[in-house]
């Protein structure tokens, strides 16, 4: 089992590697100091790679391209966000714009790991500060080391001295102080230890085959100095040990960072600094990429013929995010939910192929050449290539049938539940989570009519009366939305159906319960498959959570044609919001 | 004139006082709160949390004691500190406040130096195929959603001019004022333009009272020009009200900044109000509002007084 | 002799019967026609959206609410004379229902806005006295307020209402504060007229002037501010879509549909220019039409003609 562990995150490709390929290959290319890294750790052959049944990409192997041949250095990155972060404080708040401002300036012991050869949703935690991670033979204790020689930003009162023990302590400790509101994700952890100085012991309650995901994950465990309590305030200032350092942040309007020479991955970041400007109109974000003001931008499917046109040579990411839409149903006795028939009618009468194409333009943009996936969300998002099993696959058994679109037949049964027209609520958020899902939303509420049932839409707001009251499972009716986009797919069977006080609909399903506890505990990657392809099963029959098609189409990420290794490295395309440590700064710029 | 002076600064007072009550009391009746939205997904599920936030900012304590806290505060001249960013808000707000005194200040501009104009030309062409097309120019001005005339000059840019499209960051004024009067150049014009209309209205129909005054049929009579009789005496009086109703324009000023900033990437206050309230960013929200009321209250009486000069009669009322 | 012609000239002119209602009518009406063509203009575009509110059944192509995914962002054409939006519904008749959504809410606020600030206004105005001061303090915190905190307030407080109706209320209950201040001046100087001084000389009640004598010269007054204020209520309400607020899917309104076209404009800009077009019209003939009124109402104001 040990060796199991051992060997599933050393034989992913390290950066390392290719930095030793490079030296050697290319030595002097344009003053590049790669050479010196001195690791030849090499990585075993995969074996234990998982084969998933829909594999999109390649399994890493030695890719025979070097990506840092000719790469120049220097150069500023033009990016946009939608917003302020509320603040930089990273755990000040769960915003995804904190989040991702922080993965600029801060690191955290593991990081999701992004290069050519690996897909998105093929990505694995790898070490950032961390050095090595041994589990014993269970898994349930986890000895971390740190590198020795991580440096913090040259700032004061930090002055870039050494990461060390004391600052992890402190971190963990922001993590699980009372008022951090999502350290519930870390009470599996028992006690943390330090038996020395450059040593961490996590002790779990239990087995938890994803603890490096929970390391790895953005949302979670940020590593600050200790001078963050006392010496200067991480809500007005950042120091972190990232890959940039924040120069200067002019609220409303503009970032600056400037890249970190003394990062622990010697060699990088390539680029001299970012700017980040926060644009928060889509339409002018848009008009700024094509005026060639902005390096890259998120594209919406319908504008994607119209940027290609534009700009001449036109780099394009387009992936399928790990993202689930749902419809759920309130945990009230005696409703006509409660008869799993009915639930069944509902996911019928969804048509999910109109739907992708209304949310994602999928028939237009294949027309015109574009390599467009619209799989079928499962209660595991169809990005989560890793876990998702396909509703079209006959794997699926009893439940193919309730996911196809079927009005008769949803009518039927309807008929069958001895449902007659009453009226039912219908409610979803329409202030938090943009076009794509009010788009699909809305026209989720128009096939629900259409096959018979009498919904009364009530539009509700987010902060006041949908995550407050309707997330939670105190509603009347049937509700819609986002799940919370977890890196870890484990986490979706435990929120759906253990006794998670999020369990949106409140359900308890004993063999489902049974699943979920157990995937988490299972190390072997096929058996834990098996396991998340049985849960997708047993849903599919019982349609205890309607899965829909908002986050299942393409979404595209537009690039400027000037940079270099943006594909390779799926720039800003990596599961959860780190992307700024593990894809910026592997990029270099080329303005000819 | 000075006892009038007094008398309306102490009236200010209460008023302001009023102001900050009302709008402490109005942000928290408003259902929802900060700490959930700072809470998240997870914070639903986890009241402990919640109540440790709620301590950390005191909104647990009743809402006479906050109030006497927040007054406290302000007394000593401390804005507060935002709940979501934990930076204080006198920070948050000193470069976005001037951002959008500029913005208000040069919307006020271009709107005055289209009403006026045309309103006296239509008050004295009454009814003419000028004054149809003067008031038609000033309300279509008001009539189209700023919002709309906004985005359609940015696409329009962005596909066919490129050197129409606005700069990727806000140029500021100490930086570069040529560059920064050409960035406001387009936002200032169309929310000028919306403002317009009403006070034209206004300068066209206080011109047409004046004009139909006995000592305006007087000059006509002694033989003076057209253009003496309205320059020399129409004008003066005519502007009285207008006056007034220019310092009226400030609050909308204010208020309506919002959309305009947002598509155009201003970084001023009117945005940062907008997600305040989204937020329910309280100290935020009741700071801004105080400042906007200070301002509002301010060019009151700065118009009350310019009233009080010009009109001596008001002044010994 | 002298006297047989006075009384021919008077029998004439000054005793002539007077004409029939629908003569006079039609007479003051080709004259508002005559001389105020940009207020008939407004009237007629008034009218014209009346009608589409009252029935839009009548006039829509298509229902609005119909989605067809296939017929997505297609331009102005014959089957669908304003294109098509995201979802496949037809423009036009969207616009069309739309109408109802502004309409009820222009002169829904108007209503209540009216109502109000005459109340205030006129009682303000006319009793004075501690009342006034009270009220005028109140009114001065009220204007000075930016009305976005009261607006959002309204509409997720009182959920109980229906979205239109608590709508109405916020942008009503703002508008009549400003509105008020105008009544009362104008109570005020009704109030200085000598014929009101005699009524109360020959022991008429305060009602009874304040319903016979001062009411009546504040309802133009208020009359011509409402009108206007239509055109804005209408605007405000787009503005609050576009932030948010106000309407809900799948409710047609003109300010829903602009907030919409908002990311669309780079690819289907027709979704944005027609409600647009649609809300310019509206409020560009409520300006126009209450200007006109106002021209016919005032006394002071009448010119030459």
């Amino acid at each position: 089992m040990s060796e199991y562990w051992a060997r599933y995150w050393k034989h992913r490709a390290t950066r390392r590697r290719f930095l030793g390929g490079a030296a050697a290959a290319t030595a002097g290319a344009a003053g590049l100091a790669l050479v010196g890294c001195g690791d030849d750790e090499e990585g075993a052959t995969p074996t234990a790679a998982p084969a998933s049944p829909t594999a999109a990409g390649p399994t890493p192997t030695p890719t025979p391209v070097d990506p840092f041949a000719n790469a120049k250095r220097g150069g500023i990155l033009n990016v946009a966000s939608t917003g302020d972060p509320p603040t930089i404080d990273p755990y000040g708040n769960l915003s995804f714009l904190t989040k991702g401002f922080a993965a600029y300036v801060y690191s955290r012991l593991f990081m999701y790991e992004a290069g050519p050869g690996i897909a998105y949703g093929e990505n694995r935690p790898t070490p950032d500060l961390a050095e090595s991670a041994e589990p014993n033979a269970d898994g349930s204790e986890w000895v971390i080391k740190l590198k020795p020689n991580a440096k913090f930003h040259n700032v004061a009162p930090v002055n870039g001295r050494n990461v060390t023990i004391e600052d992890v302590k402190f971190s963990w400790g922001r993590m699980t102080a009372e008022t951090t509101p999502n350290r519930s994700q870390v009470a599996f952890v028992d006690k943390v230890e330090f038996p020395d100085a450059t040593t961490v012991k996590f002790t779990l309650k239990r087995p938890n085959a994803a603890f490096l995901d929970v390391l790895a994950d953005a949302n979670l465990f940020w590593i600050m100095p200790k001078e963050a309590e006392g010496g200067f305030n991480p809500a007005e200032k950042a120091i972190g040990s990232g890959p940039f350092i924040l120069k200067e942040y002019v609220a409303s309007q503009a970032m600056t960072f400037d890249s970190n020479p003394s990062w622990h991955f010697e060699g990088f970041p390539l680029i001299a600094g970012v700017k980040l400007a926060i644009i928060p109109e889509y339409a002018t974000r848009l008009a700024q990429f094509l005026a060639g003001n902005l390096d890259v931008v998120d594209i919406n499917p319908n504008d994607l013929a119209q940027a290609r046109d534009q700009v001449k040579d036109l780099q394009l990411i387009g992936i399928v995010p790990q993202l689930l839409s749902f419809i759920y149903f309130d945990p009230k006795p005696n409703t006509f939910w409660r008869d799993p028939r009915f639930r069944r009618a509902v996911s019928m009468a969804l048509d999910r192929d109109a739907l992708t194409d209304i949310g994602y333009n999928v028939k237009k943009l294949r027309d015109a050449g574009f390599d467009v996936a619209s799989p079928w969300n499962n209660i595991i998002p169809a990005g989560f290539t890793r876990w998702w099993l396909d509703p079209k696959s006959p794997d699926m058994g009893e439940g193919r049938a309730y996911f196809e679109y079927n009005v008769a037949e949803a009518k039927k049964l309807l008929e069958a539940v001895g449902y007659k027209g009453e009226p039912i609520k219908y409610q979803y958020t329409a202030n938090r989570y943009g076009s794509t899902f009010n788009n699909i939303a809305e026209v989720t509420q128009a096939y629900l009519a259409q096959a018979g049932i009498n919904v009364q839409t009530e539009v509700q707001d987010y902060s006041s009366v949908y995550i407050t009251q309707t997330f939670v499972g105190n509603f009347d009716g049937i509700a819609f939305g986002y799940e919370t986009p977890f890196p870890e797919g484990g986490s979706y069977l435990i929120r759906f159906f253990t006794d998670d006080p999020l369990n949106h609909g409140k359900v308890n399903d004993p063999q489902l319960k049974e699943i979920a506890l157990k995937q988490q505990a299972t190390i072997d990657e096929e058996e834990r498959r098996a396991l998340f392809h049985e849960a997708q099963k047993i849903n599919g029959v019982q349609m205890y959570y309607v899965p829909n098609q908002a986050g299942a189409g393409t979404t595209w990420t537009g690039i400027q044609p000037w940079v270099k290794n943006a594909v390779e490295f799926t720039l800003y395309n990596t599961p959860g919001y780190g992307d700024p440590t593990e894809t910026v700064p592997f990029i270099w710029l080329d303005r000819a | 004139m000075q006892r009038y002076l007094l008398r309306r600064l102490l009236l200010m007072v209460p008023t302001l006082l009023g102001i900050s009550f009302v709008v402490f009391l109005m942000v928290r009746l408003v259902p929802g709160d900060v700490v959930t939205l700072i809470s998240g997904d997870y914070g639903a599920a986890d009241p402990e949390a919640k109540k440790a936030i709620l301590k950390q900012y005191s909104l647990d304590q009743n809402i006479p004691k906050q109030y006497a806290l927040w007054m406290s505060d302000i007394l000593q001249g401390n804005l507060g500190r935002s709940i979501i960013s934990n930076r204080t808000v006198i920070s948050e707000l000193q470069h976005r406040l001037p951002v959008t005194f500029e913005l208000g200040v040069l919307a006020l501009i271009v709107s005055v130096s289209i009403a006026i104009p045309v309103g006296i030309i239509s008050a004295i062409r009454q009814d003419t195929l000028t004054d149809y097309a003067g008031r038609s120019f000033a309300i279509a001005l008001l009539a189209a959603p700023n919002f709309w005339i906004a985005i359609v000059l940015i696409t329009l840019a962005s596909r066919y001019f490129t050197w129409g499209v606005p700069p990727r960051e806000y140029i500021h004024f100490t930086d570069n004022p040529i560059g920064n009067l050409k960035m406001l150049a387009m936002p200032a014009f169309i929310l000028g333009g919306a403002l317009s209309g009403s006070v034209m209205r206004y300068t066209r129909s206080a011109m047409l009272e004046v004009l139909r005054q006995d000592y305006i049929r007087t000059a006509w009579a002694k033989g003076l020009r057209e253009r003496v009789i309205i320059v020399r005496h129409a004008l003066r009086n005519a502007l009285i009200p207008v006056v007034t109703v220019i310092g009226l324009q400030v609050p909308v000023v204010v208020g309506g900044t919002v959309i305009i900033e947002s598509v155009y990437s201003i970084p001023g206050m009117g945005r940062y109000y907008v997600s305040a309230i989204n937020q329910l960013d309280y100290p935020v929200i009741q700071a801004i509002v105080l400042v906007v009321a200070l301002v509002v209250v301010f060019s009151n009486l700065v118009v009350d007084m310019t009233y009080a000069i010009i009109d001596p009669r008001i002044r010994y009322s | 002799m002298a006297e047989q012609q006075a009384a021919a000239i008077l029998e004439q002119y000054a005793l002539r019967p007077e004409a029939p209602f629908a003569t006079r009518l039609w007479r003051a009406l080709r004259t508002f026609v005559v001389h105020k063509p940009l207020g008939t203009f407004g009237a007629v575009v008034i009218v014209l959206l009346l009608t589409f509110a009252a029935f839009p059944g009548v006039f829509a192509t298509h229902d609005p609410n119909a989605i067809a995914p296939l017929d997505r962002y297609q331009g102005p054409s014959a089957a669908h004379w304003f294109g098509t939006d995201q979802f496949g519904r037809d423009v036009y008749s969207r616009i069309v229902y739309g109408a109802r959504t502004s309409i009820i809410i222009g002169f829904g606020v108007v209503a209540l806005s009216a109502t109000l600030a005459t109340l205030i206004g006129v009682i303000s105005g006319y009793f004075g006295g501690w009342f006034d001061m009270l009220a005028q303090r109140l009114v001065d915190i009220a204007i000075a307020l930016p009305g976005l905190v009261f607006i959002i307030l309204v509409i997720q407080t009182l959920l109980d209402l229906p979205v239109l109706l608590r709508l109405i209320l916020a942008l009503g209950v703002l508008i009549s504060f400003g509105l008020s201040r105008v009544v009362r001046g104008a109570a005020i100087a009704t109030k200085q007229f000598q014929y009101v001084e005699a009524a109360r000389v020959i022991g008429a009640g305060d009602l009874r002037i304040v319903f016979r004598h001062i009411l009546p010269n504040v309802v133009a007054v208020v009359l011509v501010g409402a009108s206007i204020q239509v055109g804005g209520a209408i605007l405000i309400e787009s503005s609050l879509s576009f932030l948010g607020y106000g309407v809900q899917p799948p409710t047609a309104s003109w300010g829903r549909m602009l907030n919409e076209a908002r990311e669309q404009m780079i690819r289907a800009p027709h979704l944005a220019i027609f409600p647009g077009l649609a809300i310019f019209f509206a409020v560009f003939a409520f300006n126009m039409f209450g200007d006109a009124l106002r021209d016919v109402l005032d006394p002071r104001l009448r010119g030459s003609r």
